[in-house]
């Protein structure tokens, strides 16, 4: 059953909302307080616009399945840029918003500049606006822009208040993200020249466009999916192209870590998840599937593996969110391999995003707070830290559950829909890896928890310095993370039934169960020579 | 033409990844610049060539009454993607140097407070004072 487009052009608010609080943080940052209140209500305001958007898409139809359109400039499709709000990018966005106003609390105690001036609050809204903007486009290049502008914000985040070190590290992040840059627009121009369009919808139609002419999709097209699949993987740090992550994620300063853990990676997989299969996945020449089975069963596993082994708290929070990249990777190619599970697999994709990006950011400033309290987040350095901060130790434990996907929170019920789905398709092998590697994830999730919370001061206590109780702003950042997490374990019902019906959404865009294409928002295409030319 | 221009493709992508790859990150940020300037030349080249198989042009991608009459009277019917340029490519391309430009500047900002700190750009010099505080695993 598919709900209907509707033209609603208040959606792009997603976009303002976070641009205005930009920019009215930059125009206060003289004055601290007035700053953060006006940008965290905005980024609020933007939370609530993205609920009561996502809510009212077809309030009289159970499951959502309708999708919000506009289009910039009043042109028709598929010359027109659109931006398309649907289920689960207006569920995402609203974790965003969450998110960001989480950021926002743990970021109070911090210091300004050598100038006093505050540039947390601004450079996070813009960062917003480009995921906002990344979940709502549906035009490749647009997805290039919006990719830009929050790499811009994020570099003004990471190197805000940096240290000497904090800078190094900065370069491999910087250059990475400008050669995946690089190559995405390459390939959005290859794209381009192949099919004579950019709109998502519209690519997901050429395979079959192509097929109907009777004519082969050329190799270009192919390499271009390959292309674009490197540049989301190295974003949602996939197996080959995570090794920056780890090492860029826990130099970050305190606040920001968590927000990217949780922002950055969801967009490249949400981008996986919205262009690859729906695009790519009928290209013959390209063993898609086969693909991204091999990069999720080692992203799963060697992910889980080094979470065992690293030694430091936020290290082993880069490799969980790795090893949960690595599920949602499967459970998409498990939609490529078989079309007709693709509703059920991609809605397993967004229930686990969205509830994961609570849990990582969590988790994140929980290490962060290890970091601030004891000097260091290093697991052989700390112990014993509940005595510090009893409140925030429960917290952790709270996150430490619903990171290993345990029973209560709605990370079992993203696992539990991951297993239903792998089962359903029946791919054993990639179900056993990621078995295997939520058994290793459980266990060095709790060790981080024991070893930092609870195990009693041994040791080597000349090595830490505690430097007294954490921030009451950090903790009162990750209680709002719990809260959220809280959230969506008590609605799982309702998340589940939103992700089901985002997930037909999605693989509504490519092959769907009737082996027919339900593009969302493409109106019937036009002849380019009747448009005036060009496109 | 075409032909040409992949090649220079090629060339200008061959030198971005050696520099990409060396260890001084003056070089590096280069690397990254040059590659943009590949990459440009790329979504260029893929465009198509404006040049028609008699060695005639397409025309500049503003409407024009006289070159579509032109067409009209020759062949029977307007079919503006054979008569004029395709101008989004040039759209992509221009969108795509601000942006590069505005990385650039972020990137030579990093240089220079690197040099500032650390005395160096070399990255083996750089990697010294990285260690991890404890030894062991990391």
């Amino acid at each position: 059953m598919m709900g209907e487009t509707q033209i609603m052009d208040s959606i792009v608010l997603m976009v303002l909302l976070p641009m205005a609080a930009g920019i009215i943080g930059l125009v206060t940052r003289r004055t601290p307080a007035l700053q953060r209140w006006s940008v965290g209500s905005l980024l609020g305001l933007c939370a609530v616009c993205g609920a009561w958007l996502t809510g009212s898409l077809s309030p009289n139809t159970p499951g959502f399945c309708g999708e919000f359109v506009s289009f910039l400039g009043n042109w028709p499709p598929p010359f027109a840029i659109v931006i398309v709000l649907d289920a689960l990018s207006g569920t995402l966005m609203t974790v965003t918003a969450l998110v960001g106003v989480a950021c926002l609390i743990g970021g109070v105690g911090e210091r300004g500049d050598s100038y006093g001036l505050s540039w947390l609050a601004p450079m996070l809204a813009f960062l917003i606006m480009g995921v906002n903007f990344s979940f709502l486009t549906g035009d490749l290049f647009n997805l290039f822009v919006a990719f830009e502008i929050m790499l811009m914000a994020s570099y003004a985040l990471a190197l805000r208040n940096a240290t000497p070190e904090g800078v190094k590290q900065a370069h491999k992040y910087v250059v990475i993200n400008l050669f995946g840059s690089g190559i995405f627009v390459l390939a959005a121009g290859l794209v381009y020249g192949v099919t004579g369009t950019l709109n998502m919808a519209d690519l997901a139609l050429y395979t079959d466009r192509v097929a109907a002419a009777g004519d082969d999709v050329p190799v270009a097209f192919g390499a271009a999916g390959v292309m674009l699949l490197f540049v989301f993987t190295l974003k949602a740090a996939i197996f080959p192209m995570w090794f920056w992550l780890p090492d860029t994620y826990h130099r970050m300063p305190a606040a920001v870590g968590g927000v990217f853990a949780a922002l950055l990676s969801k967009v490249g997989m949400y981008a996986i998840l919205r262009v690859i299969p729906a695009t790519f996945g009928g290209v013959d020449s390209l063993p898609l599937a086969e693909i991204l089975e091999v990069l999720a069963g080692c992203t799963m596993v060697l992910g889980a593996l080094c979470a065992l082994g690293v030694p430091t708290v936020r290290r082993v929070m880069s490799f969980i969110l790795i090893s949960h990249m690595g599920n949602a990777l499967f459970m998409i190619s498990v939609g490529v391999r078989n079309p007709e599970l693709g509703a059920g697999a991609y809605g397993a994709v967004g229930f686990l995003l969205v509830q994961e990006m609570f849990v990582i950011a969590g988790l994140y400033t929980v290490g962060a707070a290890c970091v601030r309290h004891a000097g260091t987040d290093d697991l052989r350095m700390i112990s014993s830290l509940h005595k510090g901060m009893p409140r925030l130790a429960w917290l952790a434990f709270v996150l430490t559950i619903a990171g290993a996907g345990l029973p209560p929170t709605a990370a079992f019920v993203a696992k539990a829909w991951i297993v239903q789905e792998g089962v359903r398709a029946g791919s054993w092998w990639l179900l056993t890896l990621m078995m295997v590697s939520a058994f290793f994830m459980l266990i060095a999730l709790v060790r981080v928890w024991a070893a930092a919370f609870w195990k009693l001061r041994t040791a080597t206590p000349e090595s830490v310095s505690v430097h007294g109780g954490p921030s009451g702003w950090a903790t009162a950042s990750v209680a709002f993370l719990v809260l959220g997490v809280v959230l969506t374990s008590v609605g799982a019902n309702t998340l589940h039934a939103v992700m089901v019906s985002a997930g037909q959404r999605v693989a509504g865009s490519g092959r769907d169960l009737r082996g027919e294409y339900v593009p969302p928002v493409l109106k019937p295409r036009e002849s380019p020579d009747e448009q005036g030319g060009g496109h | 033409m075409t032909a040409l221009l992949s090649l220079c493709v090629c060339v200008v992508l061959a030198v971005s990844v050696y520099l990409l790859l060396s260890r001084e990150l003056k070089s590096v940020a280069m690397g990254a610049f040059i590659l943009s300037h590949a990459i440009h030349l790329g979504i260029l080249t893929m465009s198509g060539s404006p040049m028609l198989g008699d060695g005639s042009a397409l025309a500049s991608p503003v409407l024009s009454e006289a070159i579509e009459s032109e067409a009209l009277a020759d062949t029977g019917e307007v079919r503006r993607s054979e008569l004029y340029v395709d101008p989004l490519p040039q759209a992509l391309i221009l969108t795509s140097i601000v942006i590069s430009f505005a990385i650039t500047a972020v990137v030579l900002t990093l240089l220079v407070v690197t040099h500032r700190d650390a005395g160096t750009l070399r990255v083996e010099r750089l990697k010294v004072s990285d260690r991890p505080e404890p030894p062991g695993l990391a």
